[in-house]
């Protein structure tokens, strides 16, 4: 048990804290006055491609938990990839949860391709977030319109033709999208397979057939695009599915079970973004309490305090929650219950943390400048986005009590 | 680096107590609490363990660990939390004879002086125990005459009539009373009211009831708020481990029953309703688990006043626990319904204790209030 970050991901976070004071935030409330995203090339995300942050969170081709230099060229200790991206994905958050996801990187299309990718195909998707001449960006893509949390359903279809993929259907809510040199997109070879007909695609920008329909108009979290997008007849070469056709021989291995490793991955990230702003939220309301603490009886401030209290328990609960997920992926070891239970425990109660934020000002909380009803509406969608928290209760009562109870 | 490893010896303790625990105090426990006590082979499989050094400074002849009391406990907790608390109601004697041994209090009751003796004596102590006043007031006949001082552990005021809950009184000549961990006295018991009270849940656990009158206190004095809350939060990764013990055999309890039990037409915790309330209980109960572990690793070998951050982790783990393993064990007992009111089914039991044990030892109040004086610090990893 080590509660201490390292030296590197100490230095990381705090120079996304440093971006987070001087652009995040400013770039982040810009984007929720206008309601439109941070331009593609806007003159800080060249600052940020040149700073190295895109390649940041690959892993090195060494597997998780083997043992390996890393970047604090420690040789003692293994990966710390994925604790490390949660801690920069909630610090990112604290200052602009919106304004973190648009960072230049391979983003949420990281996962699966480094968990399904080939060897090449890794080399192939990621060298483009080596360079640092400009920022460069990938995407996820697995809901449809008629498929949301019941992602069996998904159809959009895949279909062989030669040495080409041939992509017939419709994805949505696909962050990043618009900007993406590359979108990993999930589609079924055969509806009447399920799950198991799943495939996993690399679907490059500008290939004929791949259409952005729509930028979605959202609640809160502007600074990104978050994009429906059209596939009609989109051929892709073979060598785009991925893992390759051997890949899929293995049982494990059936599509699903790489969206579930991509899910596996993501599901503390996002969960430790809402903890970032959370804390934000957090700190909003401690500043009020010292400001006004002298103006109210004894008896307020104590019940305020223990409000507070609680705030302090939901945020560091939660974040070791997304930690420990995260480590457990580092270790190589299997998390599928541990990253359901941070997103199940986490955004809920982040959600929470804002709303008792604003409470504690009252109608001062509501006042834009306050920043808090942004919290809330922003922190709101980190628990839906990655599986629902009714899906996190299913995945989790499924491994508690099995699957042969809780059935589909 | 962030790390939730756990030492192998560690893991090694918990297998042993883990199989202690399920293989000779669950079968028995019934008979334990009626009796109000485990019979004497049990007493000796269980310092054969050596748990009670755990709770031991080196000080003192123990090897204190606050990772290895974690888990030992959460285990004893589930066969039998009644008598664990009743043969380690004097845990917390190393952090007391830390904070208090040095102050006026502690010099004029030699608190030292008194624990050496009772290590010295052999046959006031079992082979791998210290100091054990209920065990010995038990098995030991030679210490029935002896003027023991007992230990309150990091008691609270009854919020009536200044009364507090006091195990082992009997035979006892002196109290050391410790409130809510600033403020120290002793007093002679014989000036004290005794009534006798027996908990309806930690049955074989609890003495007396005390009512408390402070001109009576032969001595008294004041300790920091920081000496105070590692005292209560010693006391507190203790109780939120068995906590956490109680809970969790509640859960895989239900979850047994849930999978077999069929109600309209499928296995009852096939209803998502029940479902999906396990799992989020379960899941809060990780959240308490993981707190506590992270306390308790983070202070290393030893806890002690220097680790405020382990101590408000410990004491927020503590809240929580108190209410996870509650509503984990209502919801246990509510699963199995009207059997699980009945005697025929353990988890009325864990009902009962994991009740109880809310207002014991440090209390949750108490725990609450502690947690006020953090309440303006920062949530920032950086800084904790």
């Amino acid at each position: 048990m080590n509660i201490e970050i390292d030296k590197t991901t100490k230095d990381i976070v705090l120079m996304v804290r440093a971006m987070g004071t001087e652009y995040l935030r400013p770039l982040g409330l810009e984007a929720d006055r206008t309601g439109v995203a941070i331009p593609k090339d806007h003159p800080f995300y060249f600052m940020i491609a040149q700073s190295g942050y895109m390649s940041q969170s690959l892993r090195s081709e060494k597997q998780p938990g083997e043992k390996s230099p890393g970047l604090s060229g420690d040789n003692s200790k293994a990966s710390n990839t994925s604790v490390r991206t949660v801690l920069i994905a909630e610090e990112g958050s604290y200052w602009d949860r919106g304004a973190m996801v648009s960072l230049p990187g391979p983003g949420l299309g990281g996962p699966p391709v480094q968990s399904m990718g080939t060897k090449e195909q890794k080399e192939r998707f990621f060298s483009i977030f080596k360079q640092k001449e400009r920022p460069v960006w990938a995407a996820f893509a697995m809901t449809e319109p008629q498929a949301g949390s019941d992602v069996a359903r998904i159809a959009t279809r895949a279909v062989k033709d030669g040495n080409e993929w041939v992509l017939n259907g419709q994805k949505m809510y696909s962050s990043n999208s618009p900007r993406a040199e590359w979108v990993v997109v999930f589609a079924t070879v055969d509806p009447s397979l399920g799950r198991d007909g799943h495939r996993a695609f690399v679907v490059e920008a500008n290939t004929p057939g791949f259409e952005i329909l729509r930028v979605e108009e959202k609640m809160g979290i502007k600074a990104y695009e978050t994009a429906s997008f059209a596939l009609t007849d989109c051929r892709i070469p073979e060598d785009n599915l991925l893992g390759g056709h051997e890949y899929y021989l293995n049982k494990s291995n059936k599509g699903f079970g790489g969206a579930m490793r991509t899910f596996n991955a993501t599901r503390p990230i996002v969960s430790a973004m809402g903890v970032g702003i959370a804390r934000a939220a957090y700190d909003v309301a401690k500043q009020f309490v010292e400001d006004e603490f002298p103006k109210h009886s004894f008896n307020r401030i104590n019940r305020i305090k223990d409000t507070l209290s609680q705030m302090q328990q939901n945020i560091v609960f939660s974040r070791l929650l997304c930690l420990k997920a995260a480590w457990l992926l580092d270790m190589g070891k299997p998390n599928s219950f541990e990253a359901a239970q941070a997103k199940l425990f986490a955004p809920s109660l982040c959600l929470k943390v804002t709303e008792s934020a604003k409470e504690i000002l009252g109608e001062a909380g509501l006042c834009q400048d306050r920043l808090l009803e942004k919290f809330a509406r922003d922190v709101k969608a980190i628990d839906i986005v990655e599986g629902t928290q009714q899906i996190q209760n299913l995945v989790v009562a499924r491994n508690l009590i099995g699957r042969e109870i809780i059935k589909d | 680096m962030i790390d939730f490893e756990i030492d192998i010896e560690v893991e090694e303790l918990e297998t042993l107590c883990k199989k202690f625990s399920r293989e000779v105090l669950l079968p028995n426990a019934r008979r334990y609490e009626k009796n109000l006590g485990w019979d004497s082979s049990a007493l000796k499989s269980y310092f054969d363990l050596g748990i009670s050094n755990l709770l031991l400074t080196e000080e003192y002849g123990g090897f204190y660990n606050p990772m290895a009391t974690v888990v030992a406990f959460s285990q004893l907790a589930c066969g039998d939390c009644s008598g664990v608390i009743r043969y380690e109601e004097l845990i917390p004697v190393s952090p007391f004879l830390t904070v208090i041994g040095n102050t006026d209090v502690g010099e004029k009751i030699n608190v030292k002086h008194l624990i050496k003796s009772l290590q010295s004596n052999s046959n006031l102590i079992s082979k791998n125990s210290t100091v054990k006043t209920a065990l010995v007031n038990q098995c030991f006949d030679e210490l029935k005459n002896e003027k023991v001082v007992c230990w309150i552990p990091g008691i609270v005021f009854s919020e009536a009539d200044n009364k507090v809950e006091a195990g082992g009184l009997e035979n006892k000549e002196q109290i050391l009373f410790v409130a809510g961990g600033d403020f120290v006295a002793t007093f002679n018991i014989s000036d004290l009211k005794v009534t006798t009270a027996t908990a309806g849940g930690l049955r074989s656990a609890c003495g007396g009831l005390v009512e408390i009158n402070f001109n009576n206190a032969k001595n008294q004095s004041m300790i920091s708020f920081e000496e105070g809350f590692y005292i209560r939060s010693t006391i507190r990764l203790w109780a939120a481990s068995m906590l956490i013990g109680l809970g969790t055999a509640a859960s895989s309890y239900a979850i047994d029953y849930g999978k077999e039990r069929i109600v309209f037409e499928k296995p009852v915790l096939g209803h998502q309703a029940n479902a999906f309330t396990l799992s989020k209980l379960v899941t809060d109960l990780e959240a308490c688990k993981t707190a506590l572990f992270m306390g308790a690793g983070s202070a290393g070998s030893q806890l002690n006043e220097t680790d405020q951050y382990a101590c408000w982790l410990i004491t927020q783990a503590y809240v929580k626990a108190c209410e996870t393993s509650t509503a984990l064990c209502d919801f246990s007992l509510q699963l199995l319904g009207g059997h699980g009111y009945m005697k025929d089914h353990i988890v009325e039991k864990w009902w009962r204790e994991s009740q109880d044990l809310v207002n014991m030892f440090g209390g949750r109040i108490s725990a609450i209030e502690d947690l006020r004086h953090s309440a303006l610090k920062s949530t920032d990893w950086l800084s904790s």
